[in-house]
């Protein structure tokens, strides 16, 4: 097996928004009051893969529109420190490839 | 080697307080026994599904101790349809004359979770939030609507069917009719599925007899033939819950392939078919299930439900007891359930939720993570 970087760039092949917070265990993120409801679904990397992923918005979300790999917050540990996960963002137009 | 059911019974659907599990499937199935006209010391095998009873072979406690074969089965939203499958394969070996599937569950209200890492899911997976199943619903049925032209109107439509059929259901647990402005303006969850659009876990118990078709008029007279009962799991491009990542190139689904191979056993096809349930985890669900099971094409359900063509009194009636969203789900339960109801119907037992007609075939189909499906054909 071989490592293989996959494409930063993607379409939206599904979507749909958690409007409710996951059962916790297994659920680590903010709950209860803390919960702010996410966009979460498939983006399609051209020619090799579709990745489960949180999206950035709940809003404006259309099937086939293109996608980008960011970095978002998902909560605070026990130490303080920041814990960050994958996520993608609508591609803004003109923006750099 | 053919199957026959000679007997089926139920424990009605709902929240029932302290009485275990375990008790709501002595129940159905003493009354499966009755039905059938048999006593527990006829039956030679047994099989039992569940998901919160580990060991439900030990309902025996409150029938008999009579050391007959007994297993238990468990196979997501698809235990049921298993655990009928499996016992009419057992009588299909010819090692066996009369038997026994039940399915029993108690579960709490609120959606299903687990250990991602029982699933072959990583840790993160189930962190972030991704391991659960009604966000997948969400996703399928948004993306399906998109292709094909299904508006949320239909998704209220078939929920406000299914909660009317619940209301001529004295088994059912969801019993009052709601509107389609109540359902679409009910909370929404993933969106563009809300509350009242999905089922609820819940609590119930089915039990079905089978036995030899050749033998079958010894127990009633009017058998009921288990032409097909097929289970699937998911290949490799299909969309299923609990899917981290998915490969390009699609696949259709389990539900797809059980359909197929129980119509080729059967040797029928959809247009035969008098009388369906399918799985409404949501109504979005049975909306897509309904082309997955061959009985119309991607799209035709727009026109299909506004037609009514979905009720009792419709060309295709669909989940005629109410369903999943009118009676609940209790995985262990459900898919025998659903044979229960058809076998009223093709005997003409339906009362006020009678198919018109006389119905001859009737069809069963369950789903259940992590991407299995059971598909029952059954005919007079």
């Amino acid at each position: 097996m071989a490592e293989h970087l996959l494409s930063r760039r993607g379409r939206l092949w599904a979507w749909t928004t958690q409007e409710f917070p996951p059962p916790a265990p297994p659920y680590a993120g903010p709950t209860g009051t803390a919960f702010v409801p996410y966009g979460v679904g498939y983006v399609e990397l051209a020619n090799e893969v579709k990745v489960e992923t949180r999206l950035t918005t709940t809003d404006g979300l259309t099937i086939g529109m293109a996608m980008e790999l960011v970095l978002v917050p998902f909560r605070t540990d026990d130490d303080g420190n920041e814990v960050v996960t994958f996520a993608f963002r609508p591609v803004e137009e003109g923006a750099p490839a | 080697m053919d199957v026959a059911i000679v007997g089926v019974g139920l424990h009605p659907f709902g929240r029932f307080g302290d009485r275990t599990g375990i008790d709501m499937g002595a129940i159905a199935i003493r009354r499966a026994l009755a039905d059938a006209g048999v006593e527990w010391r006829d039956i030679q095998f047994a099989f039992a599904g569940s998901y919160e009873i580990d060991n439900p072979d030990a309902v025996v406690a409150l029938l008999g101790l009579t050391g007959i074969p007994f297993t238990n089965v468990y196979n997501g939203c698809a235990t049921a349809a298993s655990v009928l499958a499996l016992a009419a394969d057992t009588i299909r070996l010819g090692e066996h004359d009369l038997g026994l599937a039940v399915g029993m569950d108690k579960h709490l209200p609120g959606a299903f979770s687990s250990d991602p890492r029982l699933y072959a899911c990583p840790s993160w997976y189930g962190e972030l939030g991704h391991f659960l199943t009604p966000k997948f619903f969400g996703m399928k049925i948004n993306k399906y609507m998109h292709d094909h032209g299904i508006s949320a109107m239909t998704l209220a439509r078939v929920a406000a069917k299914n909660y009317r059929n619940g209301a001529r259901n004295p088994n059912a647990f969801r019993r009052k009719p709601l509107s389609e402005e109540e359902i679409l303006g009910s909370r929404m969850l993933n969106h563009p599925l809300t509350q009242y659009m999905f089922c609820s876990p819940d609590e119930g118990a089915a039990a079905v007899v089978v036995c030899r078709a050749d033998r079958a008029h010894r127990y009633t007279d009017k058998p009921i033939y288990l032409r097909a009962s097929v289970v699937r799991t998911r290949r490799l491009g299909a969309f299923e819950v609990h899917s981290p990542w998915l490969p390009i190139e699609e696949t259709a689904g389990p539900t797809v392939d059980a359909s197929r191979a129980a119509f080729e056993k059967a040797g029928i096809g959809p247009e035969d078919v008098d009388v369906i349930q399918l799985q409404d985890t949501d109504a979005g669900a049975e909306v897509i299930h309904l082309a997955e099971n061959g009985f119309c094409a991607d799209g035709d359900q727009e026109a299909l439900v506004a037609d009514g063509e979905l009720e009792i009194g419709g060309r295709l009636p669909v989940n005629t007891d109410g369903g999943l969203i009118a009676n609940g789900e209790p995985i262990g339960a459900s898919g025998l359930r659903q044979v229960h109801e058809v076998v009223l119907q093709l005997r003409g037992h339906g009362g006020d939720r009678q198919v018109p007609g006389e119905p001859k075939v009737g069809y069963t189909q369950l789903y259940g993570a992590p991407g299995v499906a059971g598909v029952s054909i059954l005919s007079v």
